[in-house]
């Protein structure tokens, strides 16, 4: 059954469902990136989950939780991870075919989170920016694809 | 390695439910579903407040609790009502969990749970619009005791055969 979304939201429907790629953390760790894009309250929001693992070790490195839904200039995002807290994240403007989430952390940092679709894949970055002159700080970013169980594969 | 501040509230883990009443008296029946997220570094939790007879959802919820940097508890939310948000632990007494913050039309969100053994939870929430006071027609209430939801368990007695 094709689940309900809001209108809002709709342009996220190709993208509900797990993804899973290689990623580089900051400082240039491998590691392992999974994503899942999940509809709730009959599609009033979309629950992104997110996790990374160290790829060797296979150790959970960071993992964090999102509530996406319709706000007043785009999508609004409750977040929480560890290594944030709970921030409410904005939409700001970005290329289409994608999502860009920000919010200003303590310590004048910038946080974004950009979400783009190309073709088969969904590339996750996420960017710690300090200070007035925008010092480009930590960024991690993965390249996903559609993880499928074994018996959705075509 | 600093205590869990989540420590207190992990034996909430579990499925609970009742019935409230809302600002007008109106009966409403919740469910609450607590548990820890995939990889235990949070609570989740599930709420939904409906009609008696379950049809209409009144009020949904759904948070993850956990602690920032900072050490202190804090939880990214989304309601049904009052859209994405934010909410941070107000100090309290021991075994109780009070949440506060404000939605992004600036209305003011307080949310307390009460652990009254371990079969049992009080919940409350109010919330106000801005400059609303206590006592403005326009708050927001919810207030119910929530018993923990088990498996009805047969009553114990010797294996009986069929004739």
């Amino acid at each position: 059954m094709t689940p309900r979304l809001r209108p809002e939201l709709e342009r996220f429907r190709p993208w509900l469902g797990h993804w899973r790629g290689p990623c580089t953390m900051a400082g240039g760790v491998a590691a392992f990136l999974e994503t899942s894009f999940t509809p709730r309250f009959e599609g009033d929001l979309i629950e992104v989950q997110t996790a990374t693992f160290d790829a060797e070790s296979g150790v959970l490195l960071s993992t964090g939780v999102g509530y996406w839904t319709a706000g007043p200039d785009g999508v609004a995002a409750a977040v929480f991870s560890p290594g944030l807290g709970a921030v409410l994240m904005r939409e700001v403007p970005d290329d289409p075919g994608g999502v860009a989430l920000e919010t200003m952390l303590a310590g004048n940092v910038r946080f974004t989170v950009a979400v783009v679709a190309d073709g088969e894949t969904l590339t996750l970055t996420a960017r710690r920016t300090e200070g007035y002159a925008g010092q480009t700080g930590d960024i991690t970013a993965g390249v996903m694809r559609r993880s499928l169980s074994p018996g959705a594969r075509p | 390695m600093s205590p869990d501040p989540l420590a207190g509230y992990r034996a909430w883990c579990g499925v609970w439910g009742g019935t409230g009443a809302a600002q007008d008296g109106r009966p409403v029946h919740i469910r609450m579903e607590i548990a820890p997220d995939q990889f235990g570094v949070a609570l989740r939790m599930h709420f939904e407040a409906t009609s008696p007879d379950g049809s209409v959802l009144y009020h949904g919820v759904v948070t993850t609790i956990g602690a920032g940097p900072s050490g202190a508890l804090c939880a990214a939310t989304f309601s049904t009502i009052h859209g994405a948000m934010v909410l941070h632990q107000t100090p309290d007494d021991e075994n109780v969990l009070a949440l506060e913050g404000e939605s992004l039309r600036g209305n003011r969100i307080q949310v307390t749970i009460l652990g009254e053994g371990p079969r049992a939870l009080g919940f409350a929430a109010l919330w106000r619009p801005p400059g609303a006071s206590l006592d403005d027609p326009r708050l927001g209430r919810m207030t119910a005791t929530l018993a923990r939801l088990e498996p009805m368990r047969p009553p114990s007695g010797p294996v009986t055969t069929r004739p």
